[in-house]
């Protein structure tokens, strides 16, 4: 529109030109000319314009497509949270992992010191999604930084399963997996608990990590709900120390899918309620024979003959925790018990007359409670004090003709004062203090470093 | 005495039909879908308005840092809007797997926090009405976080967590809207 304004424009002032007298005819035939060539010269660029605006349209529909295809996949990436976005349809592997790195110092450090400093753990998970509804889940741990036949570390598969979706309420699971006991044993990542060390009750009474071989099925249901039950491989009483036995009792017996003598399988099932923002409470039961038809000692001739018994091991636990702003409040209460456990005992003294100690409990059992306070945050950062209380007794009840064996230090009690302060949701340092009442020479300083990616 | 073998056997085969039993009758479900992406805009609008987007320039990516702790890994975000209203659809991974949630924003405040689709193999229990109540009236404070209080749920705070960066990033690109 305006190169044709612009035109008949000059058009008029050539034909006001034309009425002009004839001794400027000479100027005026000139200035035709040059008119005639700037016409020509727009003609041209309207038509580079027009070329310009169809490539400028081009390029716009190929970006709106490039975006919409990057929109049409959801953000998933390998290795953390930002990145490429392969398709969710097609299969996927993910990267995971946590670890912590702790120092510890006995208040009362002997001339040969017992203060350390160790990488307790390094794990790097693998998840792969074979499908919309099958996953594969697996965990690989390094305990103590070096792995080998001279150095105490240990290389470990901590989890290895695959995941089912049989309906949004119900999830089928088959491999290695966690045990749904307590509150660390799932959810054992540094930046999910306070303290450097995990607390006792969940180490010396629920043997976290604690993993078994099986199938189990999951879900939560619109009530808020929450379960999970299923069939594993259990405990081997052969695998009994007499040495470590009487402090964690089941520790010392997991087999941890290493070659498990699998004849006797276990039970179990845990519920908890969810349905209430900030609340969680319930709990789980186990119970297994740990006796596995004597097979171990069939094969190893070493191990105690345990013919004909069958150590029933059950595990129970109750737990609840409650935030309410900043403040969280945990509970828990665990017992276990080993049926059989004198004729057990029996058979170790048979094999050991000289042993006065070190012999299996009938029932074990520990408790804590816990609150912590989210002092300070802005951002990312967070300071959060906590504060633990700890009751546990290894030996609680010792079978008849057993009992004069337990050892008080079995029966502890312990406080724990410290803070965690946040880096990000997903790195933590953490400090505290720990008094131990029977042992106080067990009382130490802890400093840590956690991270979950 | 020696028990038969029998016993654990059964009851591993017990447990396997049981299984597949379940399999078998109950839907079999892709990754759990709370509510599709469309009907969340249908509801929130009646008539879905025809979406429109916001590119994600630098400026823009810079800012969802603090946000997200990430950059958004789109070049264009896709909301609609009626009014003062926004909806946003947007993903961030818990653990391993993109979670989609939708949000209503009105005001510079959050009317409506939704799981869509949930992807990962644990914190599902986001999806309950009693958790994503708590993003009602939710606004961005001065320091780019929440200016309410979300509990969490024991087993699902990774889940938790990406809800709540998800929600940030919602409040945020509304208000570069207005």
């Amino acid at each position: 529109m305006q190169l044709r304004t612009l035109t008949a424009t000059i058009l008029a002032a050539f034909g006001a030109l034309s009425t002009l007298p004839a001794h400027a005819a000479d100027d005026t035939a000139a200035l035709k000319a040059r008119l005639e060539i700037m016409e020509q010269q727009m003609l041209q660029l309207k038509a580079e314009l027009a070329r310009v605006n169809a490539k400028a349209d081009d390029a716009n529909a190929r970006t709106d497509a490039l975006a919409a295809h990057q929109e049409s996949a959801p953000a998933f990436v390998v290795g953390g949270s930002s990145g490429g976005k392969p398709d969710l349809a097609a299969g996927q592997t993910s990267l995971f992992g946590y670890g912590e790195i702790n120092y510890t110092r006995p208040r009362q450090d002997t001339a040969q010191s017992q203060a350390q400093a160790d990488v307790r753990r390094a794990v790097i998970g693998i998840g792969h999604r074979f499908n919309d509804k099958l996953k594969l889940i697996s965990e690989y741990e390094f305990e103590h930084a070096i792995t080998s036949a001279t150095d105490k570390g240990e290389a470990e598969v901590e989890q290895f399963y695959v995941d089912y979706k049989l309906s949004d309420r119900m999830t089928l699971k088959a491999g290695l997996f966690l045990m749904p006991m307590g509150l660390l044993n799932e959810n054992h990542e540094p930046t999910h608990y306070y303290g450097v060390q995990r607390n006792e009750v969940e180490t010396r009474i629920i043997p976290t990590t604690w993993r078994e071989v099986g199938l189990g099925l999951y879900g939560t249901l619109d009530s808020g709900l929450q379960y999970d039950a299923g069939m594993t491989t259990g405990f081997s009483m052969h695998k009994w120390d007499t040495t470590l036995g009487p402090g964690s009792p089941l520790l010392t017996m997991h087999q941890e899918g290493q070659m498990a003598a699998a004849r006797d399988l276990a039970f179990y099932g845990a519920l908890h309620y969810v349905g209430v923002p900030g609340l969680r409470f319930g709990g789980g039961l186990w119970s297994g024979n740990s006796g596995q038809g004597n097979s171990p000692h069939l094969a190893n001739a070493g191990t105690p003959d345990l013919s004909g018994i069958s150590g029933r091991i059950t595990l129970w636990n109750l737990d609840a925790t409650y935030s309410l702003g900043n403040l969280d409040l945990r509970a828990l209460y665990a017992q276990g018990s080993i049926s059989q456990a004198g004729a057990i005992n029996d058979v170790l003294l048979a094999a050991n007359p000289a042993l006065t100690a070190g012999f299996v409990p009938a029932k074990f059992d520990g408790g804590y409670v816990q609150a912590s306070y989210r002092l300070f945050e802005r951002g990312d950062l967070a300071l959060t004090p906590f504060l633990r209380w700890e009751r546990y007794n290894t030996q609680l009840e010792m079978p008849a003709g057993y009992e004069a064996s337990a050892d008080p230090l079995n029966n502890e009690r312990v406080i724990t004062a410290g803070a965690s302060l946040f880096l990000t949701h997903n790195a933590v340092f953490k400090a505290d203090y720990q008094k131990f009442r029977a042992d106080p020479t067990k009382d130490r300083v802890n400093l840590g470093v956690g991270f979950a990616f | 005495m020696q028990k038969s073998p029998v016993r654990p056997v059964r009851s591993v085969l017990v447990a396997c039909l049981i299984s597949l039993a379940a399999a078998w009758t109950l839907p079999v479900a892709a990754d759990t879908v709370y509510q599709a992406p469309e009907a969340f805009v249908t509801e929130a609008f009646g008539t879905p308005p025809p979406p429109a987007f916001l590119w994600l320039t630098a400026p823009l990516q810079a800012a969802l840092q603090p946000l997200l702790g990430h950059a958004y890994p789109q070049a264009r975000v896709r909301y609609w809007r009626a009014g003062d209203t926004t909806a946003w659809i947007l993903e961030e991974i818990g653990k391993e797997y993109p979670i989609t949630a939708g949000f209503l924003v009105r005001d510079g405040h959050i009317v409506r926090a939704r799981l869509l689709v949930y992807r990962e193999a644990r914190g599902g229990e986001i999806h309950l009405p009693a958790f994503l109540k708590q993003f009602d009236g939710a606004r961005l404070d001065g320091s780019g976080g929440l200016n309410k209080h979300i509990d969490g749920i024991t087993g699902a705070t990774l889940s938790v967590d990406a809800m709540q960066r998800l929600a940030r990033t919602a409040l945020y690109l509304a208000s570069r809207l207005s």
